[in-house]
C-alpha cells in the first residue's frame, strides 16, 4: 500500500497495490505501466482531489483493472491514453460517496488487428455525487475495440448525476467498433444521459489532406489527432506528450 | 513537350459517364479558362487531374512534364506541382490551419521550415488574401463562411505555390472586393512564368480579372469549343443555347445512368 500524506505530482512505476490519498490532499499522479497484468485499488479519502494520467508503455497484452473509491466530497479526474499496439483490455471501476465527483477521459487507438476493450463502472452510490466520462476511439487496420460503459445510480443517491459521451471512428470494412452504454437508476430525483456517436472515416477529408501533399498515413494521423483534439488539449503531462509525440507526431 | 498534355480521356463516376474523351494541352505560363453549364464535367476533369480516388480513368492518358499523371498518387501529384482549389473544401474538425500548412509546405521540402519563416510566409498569404492572421489558429473551414473557405483555398495556394494551378469556382460567394482579393492572388503567382493554371468559372467578371491565354467550353463531358476572351463573352451574353446551332450537341443530352437504362429495358 502507497500512503500519500503530502500535496504535490508523483511520478509511479506500477505492478500492483493500493494506493491511498489521504483527506485534504491535492496530488497528481503520473501512473507508468510496464507489465501486463495491473490490478490497482486507489482510495481517495474525504476532501481529497486526484489527478491521474495513465501511461502506457509498449506492453502486450494489456489487462488493467482500476478500481477508485471516492469518499465523501473527494475529486478524481483520469487521462487514459491507448495507443499502444497490441491487444487491451481496460475495467474503471468507480465507486462514489456524496458529493463526490469523478471525471474519466480516454482516447484508444486499435490498429493492426488489435482488440481492445474498454469498460467502465461507476457506481454512484450515494446522493449527490457526480460522474462523467468521455471515451474517444479510433479502430482500423482490421482491429476492434468496444466501449462499454456502465452508469447505476443507486438508490438513496438522490441528485446524483450521471454522464458519458462516447465516440468512435471506423478507418475501413474490416474493423469493428462497438459503443455499449449501460444506465441502471434506482433513485428518482437524479439525471443521468449518454451520447454515442459511431462514424466512418470521410474519404474526402484524406483526399483534400493529400492533395496538399500530405501522404495517405499522414492524412489519417492528421485525421486522429483533429479528432482526438478536445481530448488532448485538456491533458498536460509531459510523460504523455512524450508518447504522443512518438506514436502520432504530435506536437506541442 | 506541353507541360499537361490530356489525351482523350474518359472518367465514370459510380457507374456514369461524365467525360467523354478531353484532349487539352497546357504549357508554361498559360492560363486555361473552362466553361460549361452545370454537371457537365469541369468538376470531374479537375478532381481526376488530382486523383480524386471517386473517379475512375476509363481509358485516357494524362502527362505532367512527361511523367504519366494517372499512375501517381494524390500526394505525389501535389509535391509534382499540382494543387487543386476545390469548389467544397472539406472541414477538417481539430486541425488548425496552421498545422495543417505546416504540414503541407513539410511534405513538399527536404528539411523542415523554420518556425520563423513559417510564420513571415503566413503573415503575408493571409495579407494577400485579406483573411486576419488568427483564422489560421481555427479548424481547417470549421464554421468557415462561403466566402471565407474561397479565400482559405487560396491561402493555402499562396503557400504551397503550385506549378500548375486548378482552380474550381473560386469565385462562387465572394462578394465584390473578394472576387478583386482572390484575382490578384492569383496574379501575383503569374508573376513567375513558369505557372500556369486551370481556371473554371460561371462568371466573366473573374476572367476579366484573371485573363485567360485560352478558353474551352465543354458540353457533355467533351471540349466542344476553343478560343478566346470573345468566347466568354459570348456565353455571357447569350448563355450557352447558341451552342446547338452551331455545333450540333444537344447540350440537354443527359447521360443516364446504366443500372437506369437497364431498368428501362426490363420495362
Ligand atoms: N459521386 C457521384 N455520383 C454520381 N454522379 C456524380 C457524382 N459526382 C458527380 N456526379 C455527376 O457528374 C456530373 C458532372 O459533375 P461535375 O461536378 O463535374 O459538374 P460541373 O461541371 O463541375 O458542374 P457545376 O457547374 O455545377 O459545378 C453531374 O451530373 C454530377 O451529378
Ligand atoms: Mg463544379
Amino acid at each position: 500500500m502507497v500512503n500519500y500524506d503530502q500535496n504535490g505530482s508523483y511520478i509511479h512505476k506500477l505492478s500492483q497495490g493500493d494506493l491511498r490519498i489521504d483527506t485534504n490532499l491535492l496530488i497528481t499522479l503520473t501512473l507508468v505501466f510496464d507489465v501486463f497484468d495491473t490490478q490497482i485499488k486507489i482510495d481517495l479519502k474525504e476532501n481529497s482531489s486526484l489527478i491521474v494520467y495513465y501511461v502506457l508503455k509498449e506492453i502486450k497484452p494489456f489487462n488493467f483493472t482500476n478500481v477508485i473509491v471516492l469518499e465523501k466530497n473527494s475529486n478524481y479526474t483520469g487521462y487514459l491514453l491507448d495507443l499502444n499496439e497490441g491487444d487491451s483490455n481496460i475495467i474503471i471501476e468507480i465507486k462514489q460517496k456524496s458529493l463526490s465527483n469523478a471525471s474519466f477521459y480516454s482516447g484508444i487507438i486499435a490498429d493492426k488487428n488489435d482488440k481492445k476493450i474498454l469498460e467502465t463502472k461507476f457506481y454512484n452510490e450515494e446522493n449527490n455525487s457526480v460522474s462523467y466520462q468521455q471515451n474517444y476511439g479510433i479502430v482500423r487496420n482490421n482491429a476492434s475495440l468496444f466501449i462499454k460503459g456502465l452508469g447505476k445510480i443507486e438508490k438513496g443517491a438522490f441528485n446524483s448525476n450521471n454522464r458519458q459521451d462516447s465516440r468512435l471512428i471506423i478507418f475501413d470494412e474490416n474493423s469493428k467498433g462497438k459503443i455499449e452504454p449501460l444506465l441502471f437508476i434506482d433513485e428518482n430525483e437524479v439525471q443521468a444521459s449518454h451520447s454515442s456517436a459511431l462514424g466512418r472515416i470521410n474519404e474526402d477529408q484524406i483526399f483534400y489532406l493529400q492533395s496538399r501533399g500530405l501522404s495517405k498515413e499522414e492524412a489519417k494521423k492528421t485525421i486522429i489527432k483533429g479528432f482526438l483534439a478536445p481530448l488532448l488539449s485538456r491533458i498536460n503531462n509531459y510523460e504523455i506528450n512524450l508518447v504522443l509525440k512518438e506514436k502520432l507526431n504530435y506536437e506541442f | 513537350m506541353a507541360k499537361l498534355s490530356i489525351k482523350d480521356l474518359h472518367v465514370l463516376v459510380g457507374n456514369k459517364k461524365i467525360l467523354n474523351g478531353i484532349n487539352l494541352e497546357i504549357n508554361d505560363g498559360e492560363v486555361h479558362a473552362l466553361l460549361a453549364p452545370n454537371g457537365h464535367g469541369k468538376s470531374t476533369l479537375l478532381a481526376v487531374l488530382m486523383g480524386n480516388p471517386n473517379y475512375i480513368v476509363e481509358k485516357g492518358e494524362v502527362l505532367f512534364n512527361g511523367v504519366d499523371l494517372l499512375k501517381l498518387s494524390v500526394d505525389e501529384r501535389a509535391k509534382a506541382g499540382l494543387f487543386l482549389a476545390m469548389q467544397y473544401p472539406m472541414t477538417i474538425p481539430g486541425v488548425s490551419v496552421s498545422d495543417f500548412l505546416k504540414s503541407a509546405i513539410n511534405a513538399k521540402s527536404e528539411k523542415p521550415i523554420s518556425l520563423y519563416k513559417f510564420i513571415k510566409t503566413l503573415e503575408e498569404a493571409c495579407q494577400d488574401v485579406n483573411l486576419p492572421l488568427d483564422m489560421v489558429h481555427r479548424p481547417v473551414n470549421e464554421g468557415f463562411s462561403g466566402g471565407e473557405k474561397k479565400r482559405n483555398e487560396i491561402l493555402q495556394m499562396l503557400v504551397l505555390k503550385p506549378s500548375l494551378a486548378l482552380l474550381d469556382e473560386i469565385d462562387s460567394g465572394l462578394d465584390v472586393d473578394a472576387i478583386k482579393i482572390v484575382a490578384s492572388a492569383v496574379n501575383k503567382l503569374r508573376e513567375n512564368p513558369l505557372f500556369s493554371a486551370i481556371l473554371v468559372s460561371h462568371y466573366a467578371r473573374l476572367f476579366q480579372l484573371i485573363t485567360p491565354t485560352h478558353v474551352h467550353i465543354i458540353i457533355n463531358g467533351e471540349i466542344i469549343a476553343n478560343g478566346d476572351f470573345s468566347l466568354i463573352e459570348k456565353i455571357d451574353k447569350n448563355g450557352y443555347d447558341w451552342i446547338k446551332a452551331e455545333y450540333g450537341v444537344d447540350i440537354n443530352k443527359k447521360v443516364l445512368p446504366v443500372s437506369l437504362e437497364n431498368c428501362g429495358v426490363k420495362r
